[in-house]
């Protein structure tokens, strides 16, 4: 089974190595190898995932070569094939089928695709390895790989001239030093864990996940924060994902296909899998984690809603609407760590919750921004004002189909797949609010719900600007056949995932779901739903009126409100403060180094003396 | 004679050799023949080292003739890291340097050669001083080679601060031999539980900060790198410091094997490090140039400061990751150095505000640019991920700190990680991503980018497969142990 795990992996990278050398040879054929690729490696993901869940096989580890040699303790090349790395693949790499299918036409007329195709195909390999890596090591790689990629793919087009290229070039250097802070995390991860267990794999850590001491416990709890928070670019991190429209900085610069896999469908979700294996490997004593988890988390999903309800560009508003998303899935995460000293059964389900919304997230997600993409495409703009109405039902089917239904599912509306997990979300932490009415309990429940409502009113919004308004633009006749095929299937997909969801990964069946979300949670989920729906009505007067805005615009508290929603809080304000200042400091350096040959000397000798003093203890 | 023997005199044959070269031939073909010459003997020079690698997995191997050397595990090591370094440095210079500069700067190479081939086999702290002397001096006459001003002031600096350091490191032995009957290193155990033997050992450990680049002591250390030429600045940064580490661990610690020193060191290595950061980092915005080799070398003195924190602490994993953080700095060092030196032949300026966007076009040659960054910055697929990973393990396993302080330290190891990855970046976004803006002045030997692309793939295998080079280390270290 190890070459089962070892083909998910290995063949995207080494399709794109061969890409490499045959690009300039033929390069259709060489996009050929790399979907080929990409398309066995999902194939095999599904089954493994197939055979996980009908527990066809329970060797949960897999191989052992050795990788880094440390004396007694080494450090081995091991995969972990389960239940939740399975599933991570089939999604990583099913989607990066779909999309790769996608980028043929939306690709097909751009200038060096080669670095396209390689990066894309590197990404799929380095995705899949994060998720079947079975030490922390692998992990890391994985991890710093779909950085690697990430940084490269939304610089793509750095090669422009003026404006354009410096967006792409900064946006792409943004990203990656903004994730490595976030690396830094897993780096002081991986040496904690080794210090004290002196093995870095996921079962030794399961097995001795006592052995830390109070204040390595805190440590790592800092780290592991930290790295996901990079990754998935919760708070502090939001602005490499999505920056405020004055800056413009972010990963929307690259192409809308790699902003639908690597920063909505995969590379972000790589911060909850990191939390989700360290709940499946030491979910004890986490309360630190927890708390922040759930207080930080549940106000970055206000924060990014409010500003993606501001933001006039379509790329734009799913960025901060993945950020808010993902917020949703370390609160349901939190509510896991907190509930799993004193009622693991609920621990269990919120666990079981976010995960799924991940899987519908991942789908409801890419299906949005491949259908911006396609108008994108279609259109060349992203403004929402000059993409008006161009998903109308009586102007464009495809793409009316693929946004309403994306839409829908992001509103968490029935019987879309977003429903069902976010209502899992919600219920798990209503449930646990009843059990811990601890402050951090009460934050996280009541700060998610608004930013349901939040979630409604830029959906609402999203719909308002591109489904319901008529078009006021000629419906371009492009040859987009595969596009149009892949939104489709992405909408198919979308509707079927909550039976997937059900009987899939979660092996229960459809009927006690059910009861459980028409039983347990009834008052509070018609309550939500209500509420949900309240909110698009509202939202769609207040857009189809323009002027109870325009009254809300007198308002002073209101305008100056608006004003720092627009600005995204200033998190982007932050970072560029911050990187001015550190650059204002290290001026200062220079005056160490002067290069006068007096003080030079003058240094040596009082270093000697004073390492002299040091060392004779005088 | 035994091969040992040979060892020891081949640099002497090659300074020799380039000396005769210099005077006797003058027809056409002198210069193959000389190129010939000096290949060949860097890669007997390897092989050799090779070869006692293998031999000394058994035991130490004395050298017949001459009774204070001896060759042992880790000299062994590091000879045949220091000699991998000289072959591609050899191969390069070759279609490098002027064919009538490459004899004399193949003579002053060997001459320092003759030096640090001394100072690795040496147990004697007499002979380590003389062949540190001949290192030093030889180091002085390779960075004033171009003769320009700017280069003789380098070399001034370097000189004075190097000579006060060999004047320190001296009157330390000086202090040590009035204390004891002998110099062997043997002999010198227990010496640190006296008082003037400890103020020996605050000298020599100063004397060799001098050269291994300790905060402070390292200001000569810029201006020498980025004044000489090419083929000088990779070995100044990929050998002649780290001669300084590999006293600090052959020397320093024999001396006073005590976790004050342990402790001392790590902080000077922390500081060091932190150090060389801020300096790389101003480097970037300043305003009458910035150079690109400068802020090579201010590189150089953040990964001595790595050095510094492992070279201390004697446990195996942390001899380990010295050893794989020497050879993978040295090899990334000297690539990008290389590099740089084929961008000079190209645009005729070391300014990297002058060089924007000259990768563009040239992706064999931006590749080898990032690989070798990355690998400084500790990047998975390149070898300095290994041996930063090591480094950070070593150090936070068995230090003597207590939690919290140990936890401050390890945070300020991370930010500096991070800062300095940013330098490299910068300076990947300048010379890769940023619009084009020069054009290329000369047309260097297309050969010259051989011995990159061989250094750039060693990178890339060191960082894949760490287990053979590590495998190789481990054996020999714990017959050494």
């Amino acid at each position: 089974m190890i070459w089962l795990s070892a083909s998910i992996i290995f063949l995207p990278l080494i399709a794109s190595l061969i890409a490499l050398f045959l690009w300039n040879r033929n390069s259709q054929f060489s996009k050929m190898i790399i979907l080929g690729a990409i398309a066995i490696s999902a194939m095999l993901a599904i089954i493994s995932f197939a055979m996980e869940i009908l527990n066809i096989w329970d060797a949960e580890f897999q191989g052992s070569t050795i990788w880094i040699p440390i004396g007694l303790s080494t450090i081995p090349v091991s995969f972990l094939v389960d239940k939740l790395s399975t599933f991570m693949v089939m999604v990583s790499s099913g989607l990066g089928l779909l999309i790769g299918l996608f980028s043929l036409e939306y690709m097909e007329d751009e200038e060096k695709q080669l670095r396209y195709w390689f990066f894309f195909s590197l990404f799929v390999f380095g995705m899949n390895l994060l998720v079947l890596a079975g030490n922390f090591v692998f992990l890391l790689i994985g991890w710093e790989v779909v950085g690697l990629c990430s940084f490269i793919l939304i610089g793509y087009w750095y090669y422009k001239p003026d404006e354009e290229g410096r967006k792409a070039r900064n946006a792409g250097l943004k990203a990656f030093l903004m994730t490595q802070v976030g690396d830094l995390g897993l780096f002081g991860i991986i040496v904690i864990i080794y210090s004290r267990i002196h093995s870095l794999s996921f079962d030794a850590l399961e097995s001795n996940s006592f052995v830390f001491t109070e204040g390595e416990s805190h440590m790592l709890s800092i780290f592991l924060l930290l790295a996901a928070f990079g990754k998935s670019a919760q708070f502090p991190f939001i602005s490499w994902l999505s920056s405020p429209d004055s800056v413009d900085v972010d990963a929307m610069q690259g192409p809308t296909t790699v902003s639908a896999l690597i920063h909505a469908a995969t590379m972000v979700k790589a911060g909850v899998y990191l939390v989700s294996r360290f709940y499946l490997l030491m979910p004890h004593d986490m309360d630190f984690v927890a708390e922040i988890l759930l207080v930080v988390a549940s106000l970055t999903a206000i924060i990014t809603g409010l500003s993606a309800l501001t933001s006039s560009d379509i790329k734009r508003v799913l960025a901060y609407s993945t950020v808010s998303q993902l917020s949703f899935m370390f609160t349901g995460l939190g509510v896991a760590f907190m509930m799993y000293d004193t009622n693991q059964e609920l621990a269990e389900s919120a666990f079981l919750a976010s995960q799924a919304h991940l899987l519908s997230h991942a789908v409801f997600k890419s299906l949005l921004f491949l259908t911006a993409g396609y108008l994108i495409h279609l259109y060349h703009s992203r403004n929402l004002t000059e993409l008006s109405g161009t998903a109308n039902f009586h102007h464009d089917k495809i793409a009316w189909m693929g946004m309403l239904f994306g839409s829908i599912s992001l509103i968490g509306l029935p019987p879309f797949n977003g429903f069902f997990s976010k209502e899992e979300i919600v219920g798990t932490l209503y449930e646990g609010m009843q059990e811990d009415p601890s402050i951090v309990m009460k934050i996280g429940y009541y700060s998610s719900l608004i930013a349901i409502l939040l979630t409604a009113a830029y959906s609402t919004r999203l719909i308002y600007y591109l489904v319901i308004r008529s078009p006021d633009k000629e419906l371009i006749e492009i040859h987009v056949k595969i596009m149009q095929r892949v939104i489709i299937l992405l909408s198919v997909i979308t509707l079927l995932t909550p039976v997937v969801m059900i009987i899939g990964q979660f092996q229960t069946d459809i009927d006690e779901i059910m009861t459980k979300i028409a039983l347990n949670y009834d008052v509070e989920l018609l309550l939500t739903l209500s509420f949900v729906i309240l909110t698009m009505v509202v939202t769609y007067q207040g857009l189809v009126h323009p002027a109870y805005l325009k009254a809300l615009n007198e308002n002073r508290v209101f305008r100056f409100g608006k004003h720092i929603v627009d600005e995204g809080f200033y998190v982007d304000a932050f970072w560029t403060q911050l990187w001015k200042t550190v650059i204002y400091l290290t001026s200062y350096g220079k005056r160490i180094h002067a290069g006068n040959i007096n003080v030079m000397a003058r240094n040596a000798i009082l270093t000697t003396l004073v390492l002299v003093a040091i060392i004779a203890e005088v | 004679m035994e091969i040992v023997d040979i060892l020891v005199m081949l640099p002497a044959i090659g300074l020799l050799g380039s000396i005769v070269f210099d005077r006797i031939l003058l027809n056409q073909i002198r210069h193959q023949i000389f190129q010939l010459f000096i290949v060949s003997e860097s890669l007997l020079y390897l092989g050799i080292s090779l070869v006692l690698l293998e031999k000394v997995s058994d035991h130490p191997i004395q050298i017949s003739s001459i009774k204070s050397l001896e060759i042992d595990w880790i000299s062994a090591i590091f000879l045949v890291f220091v000699s991998f370094i000289l072959l591609m440095v050899t191969i390069y210079s070759c279609f490098y340097i002027q064919p009538a500069d490459l004899h004399q700067l193949f003579a002053m190479i060997s001459s320092m050669y003759l030096g640090i081939t001394i100072v690795l086999l040496s147990t004697n702290l007499i002979s380590v001083f003389l062949g540190w002397e001949l290192m030093v001096i030889a180091g002085y006459l390779l960075v004033i080679f171009n003769r320009s001003d700017k280069a003789i002031e380098a070399g001034i600096k370097y000189l004075i601060l190097s000579t006060l350091g060999s004047m320190i490191m001296l009157s330390g032995i000086a202090l040590l031999s009035g204390i004891l009957d002998g110099l062997n290193y043997a002999e010198l155990e227990n010496i640190s539980s006296l008082f003037w033997g400890r103020i020996a050992i605050g000298l020599i450990l100063a004397g060799i900060g001098v050269t291994s680049g300790i905060i402070f002591l390292n200001q000569w250390l810029p201006d020498a790198h980025s004044s000489a030429p090419t083929p000088v600045s990779a070995i100044l940064s990929g050998v002649l410091v780290k001669m300084g580490v590999y006293l600090v661990f052959r020397v320093i610690h024999p001396l006073y094997p005590s976790a004050k020193m342990t402790n001392l060191i790590m902080i000077i290595g922390v500081l060091t490090l932190t150090e060389g950061n801020i300096m790389v980092f101003s480097q970037f915005f300043r305003s009458d140039m910035v150079d690109i080799k400068r802020i090579l070398a201010y590189s150089t003195v953040v990964h001595l400061g790595y050095l510094m924190i492992v070279v201390s602490q004697h446990t195996e994993i942390a001899i380990l990751a010295l050893v794989y953080h020497v050879i993978n700095h040295g090899i990334a060092k000297t690539t990008l150095f290389l590099a740089v030196g084929y961008i000079y032949q190209q645009y005729h300026t070391k300014d990297l505000r002058m060089l924007k966007g000259i990768l563009k076009r040239d992706y064999p040659l931006s590749v080898v640019f990032i690989i070798s960054l990355f690998s400084l910055g500790g990047f998975p697929g390149t070898g300095g991920f290994v041996s930063k990973l090591l480094v950070l393990i070593a150090f936070y396993q068995d230090s003597d700190f207590t939690f919290g302080i140990t936890i401050m330290i390890f945070l300020v190891l991370l930010a500096n990680s991070l800062f300095a990855f940013v330098g490299y970046m910068l300076i990947v976004k300048c010379l890769v991503f940023d619009p084009n803006t020069a054009s290329p002045v000369g047309k260097p030997d297309p050969k010259l980018r051989l011995p990159l692309y061989f250094l750039c793939s060693m990178i890339i295998l060191l960082g894949i497969f760490p287990k053979y080079v590590l495998d190789i280390i481990l054996n020999i270290m714990q017959v050494g142990v």
